[in-house]
C-alpha cells in the first residue's frame, strides 16, 4: 500500500485532515505550513488581487486583513446552499472555489509523504445530505481523485470509527463526545449492544441548545459562565449512565483550563480524553479498512448516515424461496443503492419487507406493478432499485427490461417513495 | 409458486442466435421458454456444439454443459430438453409436467402428425415455404399413415392458406376445393369465395357454390370488408402509421428499421 489513505474532517469554520499510516497502524494528522500545533485549517479561500493565485487558512486571512485579496468563508454552507461568490468581477460557483480548497489541502499530505496517488479518501461531515454529497464527490473528481476511492461518513460515524479503533477498555461501557465548535456544542453517544451477531453499536447526536460563542471564552467572567453552561450539561447527560469514556474536541477544548468543575463531573470515574482531529483520524481508519478484505470492525453500526432496517424481498432461485437482500442494516444509506433483476410470475404486486434492527416488528411494503405492460406470464424481466436519500427516506424504482428479443422491454419506470423506520 | 424468479444476471457476450425466429437468445431464462413455446421449431440437430457452447460459456452452466455432451449421443433429445428446463429452474414442477405430456403426446403421434404439427407452427410464424414444403411431404406418405380423410382434408385446407399467404391464389383455390372434397364442410368454401373476392380471376366451379345461400355469402363478404378494414388499422400497417406521426429524423430511422425486420421476416419466410 503506498498510495495516501486520508481522512478529511469538512466543517464550516475548520477542516482537518490525517492520513492513515500502514506501519504504525494508525492516523497522523497533517497541519498547514509549521502549525504543527493544532492542524486546525480554516475553510477560507482567498483569491490575491489581480493575480491567479489562491491561499487558503490562516494565509487566506492574512492576505484578506491586509487586504490583499478576497476571502470567501463558510465554504460548506456556500455549497450546501448551490451559491456563489463574485471576485473581481468574475463569478466562482461555491464548488469550484471548494476544488481549489481542496486541491491546496490534498498537496499537504502528497507534499509530507512524497506521492501523488491517493488510495483512498474518506471525508467525514457534519450532516450527510444528497445534494452536497454529491457536490462533493464530483469536487473530489475533479481533484483527480477516483471516484471509488471516494467516500463520506458522519460525524458521528467517525466517531463510532474513531473510537472502536482505541483500546476496549475505553469502550467497554457507553461512551460520550463533546465537540465545541463556533457552530455550537454537539453531544455524541454510543454504547455496544453486545449478546448479537454481529455486534450492534448504536450512537446518537445531538446539538445541545445550551451553547455559547467561543468569543466568551476570551474574558475569565466568560470562561466562568461556560464553565458553568458545560457542567450543567454534563450533569443532565451524564446522569445514570454508565460512561466509561468522554471525549472532548473541537476548537473550543484546544485548552480545557478554563472548565475546571466541568472537568471534575467529567473525570468522575471515567477516562476523559481531550484533542483534536478525532473525526478525521475517524475517517483515515476507514479510509485503511476499506481496502482490507475483512474489515476490522465487524459490527453493525445504527447511527446518523446509516439504514436502521434490512430490506429484502422473497424470490426464488435455484427452484427454491429465498431471501434477496436489497439494502443492509447499518449500511451507509449514500452507498447503499442496490439494483438486483427478477422476473415477474404470476404477480401483480412487489412486496419488500423491512426489519429494523433489534426489533421484532416486520414491516411490509408493496408496490403495484399493475403499471407494466401486459406479456404472458413470466416474460416480464424487472430491474429493481433500491436507494436512499436519507436514513429513512426510501427509493424503489422497478424498471421493465422486458424479455429479451422475445419481449422487448419498454423502458417503463415505476417508482415509490417509503418512509421506513 | 408466484412471485418473482431471481435472475442469474450474469452478462451474455454472444448471444444464442434462433434462426427460425431471427431473434437472439440472451439467458437461461429465454432459452427455457424458447424450448417450452416453440418445442415444434426444434429439430434433431438442436442439441449441437453452439447450444453446448452457449450454455457453458455464456450461461456458465458448465455443469449442464458437461452433461449434455454426455448424454448427447444416448440419451432421447426430448429427455435432454427436459433436463435443460430443469437445471435452469425457469418452470416449476407443474409446468414441467405439463411440458413432459407435450414431449409424451408428441412422441406418441405419427409421423404425419408430427409433421402437420410443425408445418402448421411455421405457418403461424407466416413461415409459408417452411410450411408448405412439410405439407407437401406429408402426401409423400403412404396413404396408411395420413389417418383419415379429415386428417387430409385439413392438410390441404392448411396448404391452401400457406399458398394464399404467398399470394399464389390459384393454386390455393385448387387446395381449398380438395379440402372441401374431403371435408364437406362450408370453411374451405369460404376461403374460396374470400380468394375470388380478392382476386377476381381466381374462378369458383360451376355449380360448388349453389348450397350456400346468398344471405351467407353476404356475410362472408361483409366481413372480408371489414377484416380488410381492421387491418388498416393494426398490425404492421398501424406500426407503419405510427412512425409517420414522429419528427423527420425518428421517422426515417425508424421506417429503416422496420423495412430491415420486414425484410429479414421475409427471408426467413423462404428459409
Amino acid at each position: 500500500m503506498e498510495g495516501l489513505l486520508l481522512g478529511i474532517d469538512l466543517c464550516d469554520d475548520y477542516s482537518q485532515i490525517s492520513c492513515f499510516r500502514p506501519l504504525d497502524m494508525e492516523p497522523e494528522p497533517v497541519a498547514l505550513g509549521d502549525d504543527t500545533s493544532s492542524g486546525l485549517i480554516p475553510t477560507v479561500i482567498c483569491k490575491k488581487k489581480g493575480e491567479d493565485a489562491w491561499y487558503i487558512g490562516e494565509e487566506a486571512y492574512r492576505l484578506a486583513l491586509f487586504g490583499g485579496g478576497t476571502m470567501v468563508d463558510k465554504l460548506v454552507k456556500l455549497v450546501r446552499k448551490e451559491g456563489y461568490a463574485t471576485i473581481e468581477g468574475v463569478r466562482y460557483m461555491a464548488e469550484d472555489l471548494l476544488r481549489i480548497y481542496l486541491e491546496k489541502i490534498l498537496e499537504l499530505p502528497k507534499k509530507k509523504y512524497g506521492t501523488e496517488e491517493i488510495e483512498s479518501l474518506v471525508f467525514t461531515v457534519q450532516d450527510l445530505e444528497g445534494h452536497f454529497l454529491d457536490k462533493l464527490i464530483q469536487v473530489a473528481e475533479s481533484c483527480k481523485v477516483a471516484r471509488d476511492t471516494v467516500h463520506v461518513l458522519s460525524h458521528t460515524e467517525s466517531f463510532i470509527y474513531y473510537v472502536i479503533s482505541q483500546k476496549k477498555d475505553v469502550w467497554a461501557n457507553q461512551t460520550c463526545l463533546l465537540d465545541l465548535t463556533e457552530d455550537g456544542l454537539h453531544y455524541y453517544e454510543m454504547r455496544v449492544i453486545r449478546g448479537r451477531k454481529p455486534q450492534v453499536i448504536e450512537a446518537e447526536h445531538e446539538k445541545l441548545e445550551e451553547s455559547f460563542s467561543l468569543d466568551v471564552l476570551d474574558t475569565p467572567a466568560g470562561e466562568h459562565l461556560a464553565d458553568t453552561i458545560l457542567t450543567a450539561c454534563a450533569d443532565r447527560l451524564f446522569k445514570k449512565k454508565i460512561i466509561s469514556s468522554v471525549f472532548l474536541t473541537g476548537k473550543g477544548f484546544m485548552t480545557s483550563d478554563w472548565a475546571p468543575e466541568f472537568l471534575k463531573v467529567a473525570c468522575n470515574r471515567r477516562k476523559v480524553f481531550a484533542g483534536q482531529h478525532l473525526f478525521a483520524n475517524g475517517a483515515a481508519y476507514v479510509a485503511f479498512d476499506l481496502l482490507q478484505e475483512d474489515t476490522a470492525y465487524p459490527y453493525i453500526c445504527i447511527c446518523e448516515g446509516r439504514i436502521r432496517s434490512t430490506v429484502s424481498l422473497y424470490a426464488v432461485y435455484g427452484g427454491r424461496k429465498e431471501q434477496v437482500v436489497l439494502a443492509s442494516a447499518g449500511s451507509n444509506w449514500y452507498e447503499a443503492k442496490s439494483s438486483v433483476e427478477f422476473i415477474v410470475d404470476d404477480t401483480a404486486m412487489l412486496d419488500l419487507t423491512v426489519a429494523p434492527v433489534g426489533s421484532q416488528r416486520v414491516e411490509k411494503v408493496s408496490i403495484s406493478l399493475d403499471e407494466l405492460p401486459a406479456r404472458p406470464n413470466k416474460t416480464t424481466k424487472i430491474e429493481v432499485i433500491v436507494s436512499f436519500s436519507d436514513e429513512r427516506c426510501m427509493t424503489v424504482r422497478v424498471v421493465d427490461k422486458g424479455f429479451g428479443e422475445l419481449f422487448p422491454a419498454t423502458g417503463k419506470v415505476i417508482r415509490r417513495d417509503f418512509f421506513i423506520s | 409458486m408466484s412471485g418473482l424468479i431471481l435472475c442469474n444476471s450474469r452478462p451474455v457476450k454472444n448471444p444464442y442466435y434462433v434462426e427460425e425466429m431471427g431473434i437472439h437468445l440472451y439467458s437461461g431464462e429465454e432459452l427455457s421458454y424458447f424450448i417450452y413455446h416453440n418445442l415444434m421449431l426444434i429439430g434433431d440437430d438442436f442439441l449441437d456444439e453452439r447450444l453446448f457452447r452457449f450454455i457453458g460459456q455464456e450461461l456458465g452452466m458448465t455443469g449442464l454443459e458437461t452433461k449434455l455432451r454426455k448424454w448427447a449421443g444416448q440419451a432421447d433429445q426430448a429427455e435432454l430438453l427436459l433436463v435443460i428446463l430443469q437445471d435452469i429452474h425457469y418452470y416449476s414442477s407443474a409446468e414441467l409436467f405439463a411440458f413432459k405430456e407435450q414431449l409424451d403426446r408428441l412422441a406418441k403421434s405419427s409421423a404425419a402428425e408430427q409433421m402437420k404439427a410443425k408445418a402448421d407452427y411455421l405457418f403461424s410464424l407466416r413461415q409459408y415455404y417452411g410450411a408448405l414444403r412439410l405439407y407437401d411431404k406429408i402426401f409423400t406418405l403412404r396413404n396408411d399413415e395420413l389417418i383419415s380423410e379429415g386428417f387430409r382434408g385439413t392438410v390441404w385446407f392448411n396448404k391452401g392458406s400457406a399458398l394464399a399467404g404467398i399470394f399464389s391464389f390459384d393454386q390455393a383455390a385448387e387446395c381449398y376445393i380438395r379440402a372441401y372434397e374431403l371435408l364437406q364442410n362450408e370453411e374451405p368454401l369460404r376461403k374460396l369465395f374470400e380468394l375470388h373476392l380478392l382476386d377476381e380471376l381466381v374462378k369458383i366451379p360451376e355449380g360448388l357454390m349453389d348450397h350456400i345461400p346468398a344471405e351467407t355469402q353476404f356475410n362472408w363478404k361483409t366481413e372480408l370488408e371489414e377484416k380488410k378494414k381492421r387491418a388498416r388499422f393494426t398490425g404492421r400497417a398501424a406500426e407503419a402509421e405510427a412512425l409517420m406521426e414522429k419528427d423527420n429524423i425518428r421517422r426515417a430511422a425508424g421506417l429503416q428499421a422496420l423495412v430491415r425486420r420486414w425484410k429479414s421476416e421475409y427471408q426467413r419466410s423462404q428459409g
